[in-house]
């Protein structure tokens, strides 16, 4: 009985967690309004010499911007602080492209790379659709 | 100990699922992938002890119940049976049909005929040295060069010229080989 019990409360505890990655895991693609785009502060830390640290990170996002179609607008490249680098993406990300975005440049992509994501969010031309 | 060890395991086990899911749920596939090969190893750590622990106790209780049905006294037994001593059974003649006695047959024959060989090459090898050096000695004597020499020497020529050729005594004294190169 005892047995029973266990297996089903697994079965059901992985019937939830399959419910739940199936809606955080869908790749719909909502389109965004004309002159959007997506603001991306990275703080990056490194086990290497730190010359190379705006190198990987470089090689880090044009990796992650191929999943998600979007191009970095130029010159949006900038070190905001030690360690700490911005960038802008254009057209604006929907809801799932950021969420995949950000599991891109916090995932262990890079070797001896690791990268947190302090802001990601998408603005609208009207302002009022901005979103985290 | 053992319960640390399955404590450790299950453990392990719970929290490499839970955080596979988190990792797929934040979309890091690369860490979800590690996490998942350590899932994947625990839980075959896991089955594949608890497989052996149950045949060691389905074991040990085969041990316990039937080790009492068998009878005592084994080791006399086996001392009190009848020793067959065959030696060489395959030379046995119930044996001799059977292919696996060609074997050691081919092997004995072999054995024999070599030594029987080597016996004939000896005894052949001693008895024919001084005949067929005697042999040799007289096959060779018939290409032998001639103890006289081939080309007369001047005194000889001169003996043999016109003036003495009539001579039957000097000529024998001279030698065929004179007699050819006056001629």
């Amino acid at each position: 009985m005892k047995r029973v019990i266990a297996g089903l409360a697994a079965a059901v505890l992985t019937g939830i967690g399959i419910w739940l990655l199936r809606s955080e895991l869908m790749t719909v693609s909502i389109q965004q309004p004309e002159g959007s785009y997506t603001d991306v502060v990275l703080e990056v830390s490194i086990r290497e010499d730190e010359a190379v640290r705006e190198e990987m990170a470089r090689g880090l996002i044009s990796t992650c911007r191929l999943l998600v179609n979007a191009d970095v607008v130029e010159d949006t490249f900038v070190t905001v602080d030690d360690g700490v680098v911005a960038f802008r993406l254009r057209p604006g990300l929907d809801e799932f492209d950021r969420r995949e975005l950000r599991g891109c440049l916090s995932d262990t992509r890079v070797q001896h790379l690791l990268a947190d994501v302090r802001t990601l969010e998408t603005i609208t031309p009207e302002g009022d659709d901005s979103s985290r | 100990m053992k319960k640390l060890s399955w404590l450790i395991g299950v453990v392990a086990l719970i929290a490499s699922g839970a955080y596979l899911f988190v990792y797929i749920y934040r979309w890091e596939w690369h860490r979800a992938l590690l996490v998942g090969i350590l899932f994947l190893a625990t839980l075959v750590g896991l089955c594949t002890a608890l497989v052996l622990r149950r045949v060691t106790s389905m074991d040990e209780r085969l041990r316990s119940t039937a080790g009492n049905q068998r009878p005592a006294g084994a080791l006399e037994r086996l001392r009190a049976a009848p020793v067959e001593t065959q030696p060489f059974r395959w030379l046995s003649p119930e044996s001799l049909d059977r292919t696996h006695i060609f074997i050691p047959v081919l092997l004995g024959g072999g054995f024999v005929v070599s030594g029987i060989a080597w016996l004939i090459e000896r005894v052949a090898g001693s008895s024919a040295r001084a005949g067929v050096e005697e042999q040799l000695a007289t096959d060779l004597q018939g290409i032998a060069f001639p103890v006289t020499s081939l080309v007369p020497t001047d005194a000889e020529l001169l003996a043999g010229a016109d003036d003495c050729a009539d001579d039957p005594s000097l000529r024998v004294l001279l030698g065929p080989a004179a007699t050819r190169a006056v001629r």
